[in-house]
Formats: C-alpha cells, sequence, structure tokens
C-alpha cells in the first residue's frame, strides 16, 4: 500500500546536481519540509541552508524523522544510492535522475517488489497535490485544485492533459508521474488504490502496458478510470527480429474488453467527453 | 550501439561460447596471410541483417578467389553501409540450426530468454517453434535448461544448449547488455554446436562503465529523436515524447499530414535553433509544442534565428508567467494546443 503525506520529510540525494537545486527551490516555495542533502565530499557544507551530509546514515542520525528522498544522482550512481536509502530505511523513493541502465532498474524492482518501499522513476518528475504536496521537479504553475487524479507514464502528455483540464474549470487531486525512462519502480496499477474520496475520476496517461492487474486495480476501485494513449501512426524503431520473436504469443494488451473496467481513448476529445 | 559481427564473437570467445576459427580483414591483402584453411567463407562486417541476400557473404576456395572477392565486397554497399571490415572464417557444414537470444522484456521489466529449434534467416519458420523463459527471479542455470527443454532437446544437446544460454545471459548481465544473439547456432552431424552468426546491442547509458565496450564505441553526437515520419508538409518540433504523439495524433485527426515530428528535449538551444531552421527548409508549417522547462531554450533558440523560411506556430504553456515571442520572424503565438493546431491547418490553406 502506497502512503504519503503534506508533512513528509525530505531527503535529497545528490543536492549539489544542478536539477537538485531548482527542485529544492520550488519544493520549498510549496512549503515543503526538505530537511537534509546527500553529496559525498560535500559533507559540513550548506546549499541554500539545507544541511549536506557525505552518507544517508549520518543524516538520518540527525534528522530521524526523514522518510522520503527524491535522487539527483548521476544515472550509473542511482542503483547504489536507492539501496543506500532503503538501507537507511526510507520507504519513499522518487528517481528523479533519467537514463539509469535497465538492468540497474530490473535489479531494483527485484528487490523492492514484495517491500513495502515504493519508488518512481526512474525519469520521475514527482508526484504533485495541488497547492498542497509537491514532490519532485513538476512545474507547480501548471495545476489547479480539484477532483481529477492522474497517474502518467510521460511528463509532457501530464501538462498536454492537466491544461486542457484547467480550461475547463476541471482541477486535479493527485498528479503522478511513473518516470521518462523504459522501466520503472512502480507502476500504473500500484497507484490506482492511492486516491481517496476527494478523486471522482482517475486518468492513466501513456500506459500502454494494459494488462490484467490493471484491469484488476481498476474494478476494485470506486473511481471510473480512463486510460489515454496517443499511439503514433507512423513507427519509426525499427523492430529487431529479437523484438518480434518476444511478442509471438504475447498477443495485443491495450484493447479494450466487453465489461471492462478501464475505458480506452485515444484523442483528447474523447477524454473531455468523459471527465466533464 | 550494434556490434559487429566479430566484435560479438569476440566477447562469445570469452565467455566460453564455440565459434569457429576466424580472422579479421582490414584490406584485401591481409588475404595473403590468411591462417584458416580454404574453403574459407567472407562475411562483411556490417550492422544492418539480411547481408546474405546482397552480396554480404562469399565462399571461396583459394587465395586468389578470396583477394578478387574482397576487393569485391570492400566496395559494395550493404544497405547503404559500407564494410570496413571483412571477417573470413573457416566453413562449417550444418546439419541443424537453432535461434537463441537473451533480452530484456520492457512490459514484463525482466530479462527473457528466446529459443527456437528452427534458426536462420527466415524469421517466419524462426517464429513457428519460438519458446521463452522469463527470468523472474534471480538467475540460476535452470532456468536455461528449462527453455532448451521446451526447446525440445535432449541429452547431449540439452546440455550443451543449455550452457551456451547460461553463458550468453552472464554476458548480458556483465556487460550491460540489451540483446545477445545467437542466430544460427549450427549444429552438426556430430552434435557440435557453433555460434556461426551473432549480434550483439551494448545498452548506451551503461556502455561508459565497460572499458572493454566503450574502445569499440563508433563516434555518436546528440541528435534530436525522431518521433515520427511521414510524406506531409507540416514539421512538428516537441518538448517530449508525449506531446510529440499527442500533437501528431491531433494534427492527423483533422487531415494534418506531416514530414518530421522532432523530440528535443535532450538539445541545448543552438541545437534546437539549427533544427528549427533544417525542419522550416523542408516543410511548409512548422508547429512548435513547447512544455515546461524546454520554453527558455526554445525562445532562445528562436531569438538566434535570422531568417525563416516556413510560417511557425508556437506553442508555449500558460501556467503562470505567459511567454511568448517578440521578434520579427513570421510565428504566431498560442497557448492552446487545439489553437495551434488549427492556426497550423490554416496556414496550410494560405501558404506564407
Amino acid at each position: 500500500m502506497i502512503n504519503f503525506n503534506s508533512d513528509a520529510h525530505i531527503l535529497i540525494q545528490g543536492i549539489t546536481q544542478p536539477h537538485a537545486l531548482e527542485s529544492l527551490i520550488e519544493m520549498r516555495s510549496y512549503s515543503m519540509n526538505v530537511l537534509a542533502g546527500i553529496s559525498t565530499g560535500a559533507g559540513n557544507q550548506t546549499v541554500q541552508g539545507i544541511e549536506v551530509f557525505d552518507l544517508v546514515e549520518q543524516a538520518i542520525a540527525t534528522h530521524q524523522e526523514i522518510d522520503t528522498t527524491i535522487i539527483f544522482d548521476p544515472a550509473l550512481a542511482v542503483l547504489d544510492a536507492v539501496f543506500e536509502a532503503i538501507a537507511a530505511g526510507i520507504a519513499r523513493i522518487i528517481i528523479a535522475t533519467k537514463g539509469v541502465p535497465p538492468l540497474d532498474m530490473i535489479e531494483l524492482l527485484r528487490r523492492t517488489c514484495d517491500s513495502s518501499v515504493w519508488v518512481l522513476g526512474s525519469g520521475s518528475a514527482g508526484l504533485i497535490v495541488p497547492n498542497k504536496i509537491l514532490l519532485g521537479t513538476l512545474d507547480t504553475t501548471m495545476f489547479t485544485p480539484g477532483k481529477v487524479g492522474i497517474i502518467s507514464r510521460s511528463h509532457s502528455l501530464i501538462y498536454e492533459v492537466v491544461e486542457l483540464l484547467n480550461n475547463c474549470q476541471i482541477g486535479q487531486s493527485l498528479v503522478v508521474h511513473l518516470g521518462s525512462d523504459p522501466i520503472r519502480g512502480s507502476n500504473s496499477s500500484r497507484w490506482l488504490n492511492v486516491f481517496d474520496d476527494n478523486t471522482e475520476q482517475i486518468l492513466l496517461l501513456g500506459d500502454i502496458s494494459i494488462d490484467q492487474d490493471l484491469r484488476q486495480a481498476a474494478a476494485l476501485i470506486k473511481q471510473p478510470v480512463v486510460s489515454y494513449n496517443p499511439q503514433l501512426q507512423m513507427t519509426i524503431t525499427p523492430i529487431t527480429d529479437a523484438a518480434r520473436l518476444l511478442r509471438v504469443g504475447q498477443g495485443e494488451l491495450d484493447l479494450e474488453q466487453p465489461s471492462d473496467p478501464l475505458k480506452i481513448v485515444t484523442t483528447l476529445e474523447q477524454i473531455m467527453q468523459l471527465v466533464k | 550501439m550494434d556490434l559487429l559481427e566479430y566484435q560479438a564473437k569476440a566477447l562469445f570467445q570469452e565467455v566460453g561460447i564455440p565459434i569457429l576459427p576466424a580472422q579479421r580483414i582490414d584490406r584485401p591483402t591481409d588475404l595473403k596471410s590468411l591462417k584458416i584453411p580454404y574453403p574459407v567463407v567472407l562475411k562483411s562486417q556490417v550492422s544492418v541483417g539480411n547481408r546474405g541476400k546482397v552480396g554480404g557473404v562469399r565462399f571461396v576456395e583459394n587465395t586468389i578467389d578470396a583477394i578478387a572477392a574482397a576487393q569485391t565486397m570492400f566496395n559494395l554497399p550493404i544497405f547503404g553501409e559500407v564494410p570496413q571490415v571483412l571477417l573470413a572464417e573457416a566453413k562449417y557444414d550444418v546439419f541443424q540450426e537453432f535461434y537463441l537470444a537473451v533480452l530484456i522484456d520492457y512490459n514484463l521489466c525482466r530479462p527473457v530468454l528466446l529459443g527456437s529449434s528452427q534458426g536462420g534467416m527466415n524469421l517466419e519458420v524462426v517464429i513457428a517453434k519460438i519458446q521463452q523463459v522469463v527470468i523472474q527471479a534471480e538467475f540460476s542455470p535452470f532456468y536455461a535448461r528449462r527453455l532448451a527443454i521446451k526447446m525440445g532437446l535432449t541429452g547431449n544437446l540439452l546440455l550443451k544448449v543449455s550452457q551456451i544460454i547460461e553463458s550468453m545471459y552472464r554476458l548480458m548481465i556483465d556487460n550491460d547488455l540489451d540483446l545477445v544473439e545467437i542466430n544460427p547456432l549450427g549444429v552438426s552431424n556430430e552434435g557440435e554446436v557453433m555460434a556461426l552468426d551473432g549480434k550483439v546491442t551494448a545498452n548506451d547509458r551503461a556502455i561508459i562503465r565497460h572499458s572493454q565496450l566503450s574502445i569499440i564505441q563508433r563516434t555518436t553526437k546528440t541528435i534530436p529523436r525522431l518521433a515520427a515520419t511521414g510524406t506531409g508538409y507540416i514539421g512538428v518540433i516537441a518538448s517530449g515524447q508525449g506531446s510529440a504523439s499527442v500533437t501528431v495524433n491531433e494534427l492527423q485527426r483533422v487531415g494534418g499530414q506531416i514530414n518530421q515530428c522532432l523530440v528535443v528535449n535532450n538539445l541545448e538551444s543552438a541545437a534546437i535553433a539549427q533544427e528549427i531552421q533544417r525542419l522550416a527548409q523542408i516543410s511548409d508549417v512548422l508547429l512548435i509544442n513547447c512544455l515546461g522547462a524546454l520554453t527558455n531554450k526554445v525562445l532562445l533558440a528562436l531569438n538566434s534565428i535570422k531568417l525563416l523560411p516556413a510560417l511557425t506556430i508556437l506553442r508555449l504553456p500558460c501556467g503562470g508567467i505567459r511567454h511568448q515571442y517578440e521578434g520579427s520572424l513570421p510565428v504566431i503565438n498560442t497557448h492552446s494546443l487545439a489553437t495551434a493546431i488549427s492556426e497550423t491547418m490554416l496556414a496550410l490553406e494560405a501558404p506564407l
């Protein structure tokens, strides 16, 4: 079960990375409680008034209440950063870094799939409850509070759809970016049951892996779920023999089935018809 | 990055996957000092497949034939790629051919083993017998044996093929590879197995932590990702993959035909300016759909451009500060995608 709350106690790993600084400033202006940063070799310094430590466990020794970490370390150092956070007892992990090697992410998934730890990313812009919670790098100026929940695979799709909603005076309850990298720490089905009664409608954006798990999760919750997936008509990625062979027997996953708990749409107009 | 066959085979050799005696040929005269007995197979080292059908594989019986064949092959482009290197390899009498591969399944987020008791160039034949095993938990050799059994192998062949699959898996993990493929794995009359052709794809993100792979890395530069191509008149530049597909999708719904759609979130403003100019040359209308952090880079890019040959519809987000382009280029500012699409279609009807 995924949980998070507005009084998150935040650690930033890789705090001296450029994007980390932007995120720190953004989160503070949202009154988020950023307690410490990690940057090996920069221990005992401060960044924007935030204390920097060399090791996660040192930060935890000073700030026992840390429960959330946002990771900005370089891609090849991310797996280690995640393991360090988990070893220190942090259970809410957002990997902002893009381009983490896929085998590292598989290793991470094996380590976290049965635990209470949740991971967003790699390549995640985080999550936002408009005017209340910001974890990560989402552009806060784009959101308005309201009753539509969003789980997205794509960062830019969030803004496309949110802008459309805002124009119709439809606000958002919670928006989650799963991550832009091909392998992510958690999928849509894991986040579906996080929405409470303040959410009346849930939108899944750009999730091409609609499977049985997701359908079951959608059937178990009160809110109607709509999956929007604008597929490109022309694909330019050459498909390798091995990739073709892999699909043999897997069938088409994303076709809507009769009595489907998920509504699948492919145009912005269809979203608006269903949400209004 | 795809490795060439001879580079892939060098990796195979390191992990004990049997390969034929072979020699790298950099120029035709290298064949004078060939250490492999004739008959020999010469193979163009190119990254595209199906080279056999267009003269990229030749059998030769003696040095004179070999040098003549090599001279031709060094000048023969294979689907546009001219080989820098040939591989001279001993000939092998094949009784049976298998297909084997290890790769990442991005849907399942797990490595998968693939095998077919019918290998070779005809993919439909390979597909007819394809089997797969998903590596759910920590790898252990039984996964490889499970695939070999599913392929219908028994006895000695079962042992040998599972050994090779296991080596392929270790190769992938140790080198951060996206794909290790052997096609075909030749089986002789005597039941010996041999990797006759192989494909290895290194992961571009992880390659720098593997020194032996970095050495063979060919030069790459940061280029925009091409999200879609067509035969139309609209050039699209988008700030992310998601907004690229939304833009193209919505354009196509109203009959808009695009020629290229680029995703530029990995570029700096100078490179974005170049792409805008290049795309404007070959399009009647340009639609730039730009969200979030890219806004400033795109505005910087536009401000650096002196002349733009195509009318440009610029869509910038309307959250917070309302940015817009205020220079002298033919640019129409808009804040909504719907307006951007209709302006684009309008501009097509009355070109600049």
